[in-house]
């Protein structure tokens, strides 16, 4: 056997393969058993997954099914390499394979704490700094596995329910006839065709409220955890209320009145989309997935609480190192008390005020900075994916694993630069400190 | 105009944010490869730093481009 006919064979294995995964599962296998692959729809805030979580009785986000992934992941690594180091004593021990990569990691950004900060606090600063370099980096990088933001839940597309009342139909969800079903009809790969046809079967039609109540009255199964959440709280705080008013009434009682109130709810809902009438013209088959896993990191709250651990812990180690002085960094007392000798000191003053300002937007630019290349990312892949669907997206998911790991590098940077800024004094002569002296020595 | 138009309109005008960034990063490069150029052997550091620099910059084209992705998405 010749190497081109091998050559062909792989070829049309290839092909077959990416038949398989791209065409029959998506498109025929999946929406038959509820679960769908579809034009992803671009939502800022994570999607519910599980409406009111029993444990806190908040929404199971599909970021929160990651971050639990991610700590898995990091955990295994932390094990296996920790295993691996205590396998051979130190001076005998040779890293190999994911040891070796966790140490080169490792020794690379102690470099840098060490370079920034010195002996003594790099290691306090690093070990934090180091945490999070990686829980971000393995966050990044694993929510580029092709599948892990796409699929997911078939649910109906849902209203904005955010969007003001009197926006009628400007800010529904794009939904994406998957169900194999366009108004009755198979449609099947042909649902993303965008051309001809009835203009309500055409591919990313906008949901209106009353598409929206259409397709959760005929596919219950395909209700929206999140519109399911809203219901189920509203009901149960008028329950909360009618329980108050009569507390004598039994079980079988209750269960008619709440009953009562979800039919009111409905009926609310119904008179916000247009009657009767406008629910029943309305589309049923307009579906999007909320997919099982997203990007740790796409959710807002995630940077933002890594931003305030790292800001808050920057002003700890500040009155360690420097003890009540260190608020003279920000309300500069001693510039204030000298106004007599150096009436220049005013502008030290108003500069320190200035910096309790840079000092809180630390906050915003770690936030957004981390956040808005994570998402942004994202939805370069969706862009690039629809442009041409093979080969040309790999040398963009290249550039999101560079950009994921550089983003996790400063953020990892950035606490050590901000740490080095909070434990050395400032240089001026007039208030000189015993460290603030010894880092001029160096 | 729709407002759905205008949404377009918006976020095409946030993006103009990128500007000022795109000029900086060139900037950056040019600094940074006629150092690299003059001391070949310190090409490390200088590359580290260049990215270090690209990515504050960076940052500032990415809060315009969140600025247009919540006009289009929320």
């Amino acid at each position: 056997m010749s190497a081109s006919l091998r050559g062909l064979l792989v070829l049309i294995g290839i092909i077959a393969v990416v038949g398989f995964a791209c065409v029959f599962l998506p498109f025929f296998a999946m929406p038959q058993s509820g679960l769908g692959v579809a034009l992803p729809v671009i939502t800022l805030p994570g999607e519910a997954i599980v409406p009111n979580w029993p444990v806190f009785g908040y929404d199971f986000l599909n970021t929160m099914t990651s971050l639990v992934l991610v700590d898995v992941i990091v955990l295994i690594i932390a094990v296996v390499v920790g295993r691996a180091m205590r396998s051979a004593p130190p001076d005998r021990f040779v890293p190999r394979g994911l040891t070796n990569f966790i140490e080169l990691l490792g020794e690379f950004l102690y470099n840098q704490a060490y370079n920034l900060l010195g002996a003594r606090w790099a290691r306090a600063v690093f070990p934090l700094a180091a945490s999070i370099f990686v829980f971000i980096l393995i966050s990044n990088w694993v929510k580029l596995v092709p599948g892990y933001e796409t699929v997911g839940l078939t649910v109906c597309a849902e209203y904005n329910v955010f969007a003001p009342e009197t926006d009628k139909l400007a800010s529904g969800q794009l939904g994406y006839p998957v169900n194999g079903l366009v108004d009755g009809k198979p449609a099947g790969v042909m649902s993303l065709n965008n051309s001809g046809g009835d203009l309500k079967a055409r591919a990313g039609v906008k949901a209106t409220r009353a598409d929206t109540l259409k397709c959760e009255e005929e596919h219950p199964w395909a209700k929206p955890p999140l519109a399911q959440a809203i219901e189920e709280r509203a009901v149960a705080a008028k329950l909360e209320e009618v329980k108050k008013k009569e507390p004598t009434l039994s079980g079988e009682e209750l269960e008619k009145k709440k009953h009562e109130i979800e039919e009111e709810y409905h009926a609310k809902l119904v008179e916000k989309a247009g009657g009767k009438e406008a629910v029943e013209a309305g589309n049923a088959n307009l579906f999007t997935i909320a997919p099982f896993f997203r990007g740790v990191t796409t959710d807002l709250n995630f940077p933002l609480a890594l931003a305030v651990i790292v800001v808050v812990i920057v002003q700890v180690w500040g009155i360690q190192a420097l003890g009540l002085a260190y608020f003279f960094k920000f309300i500069n007392l001693p510039a204030l008390g000298k106004l007599g000798k150096k009436p220049l000191g005013a502008i030290d003053f108003i500069v320190g005020l200035i910096e309790i300002i840079s000092e809180l937007s630390r906050l915003l630019s770690l936030t957004f900075r981390l956040f808005g290349a994570v998402f942004a990312g994202g939805v370069l892949l969706i862009v690039f994916s629809f442009l041409m669907a093979f080969i040309v997206p790999i040398p963009v998911y290249f550039l999101e694993l560079f950009i994921g790991g550089i983003q996790a590098y400063v953020f990892a940077m950035l606490t050590f630069i901000y740490a080095s800024q909070a434990v050395v004094s400032h240089h001026d002569d007039d208030h000189g400190h015993a460290e603030g002296h010894a880092e001029h020595a160096h | 105009m729709t407002d759905n138009g205008l949404k377009f309109l918006a976020a095409g005008l946030a993006m103009l944010g990128a500007f000022g960034p795109g000029i900086g990063i060139g900037m950056l490069v040019n600094g940074a490869l006629q150092a690299i150029g003059r001391n070949p052997d310190a090409s490390g550091i200088i590359q580290t730093n260049m990215i270090l620099g690209i990515v504050f910059t960076e940052a500032i084209a990415i809060y315009a481009l969140l600025v247009a992705l919540i006009a289009l998405f929320v």
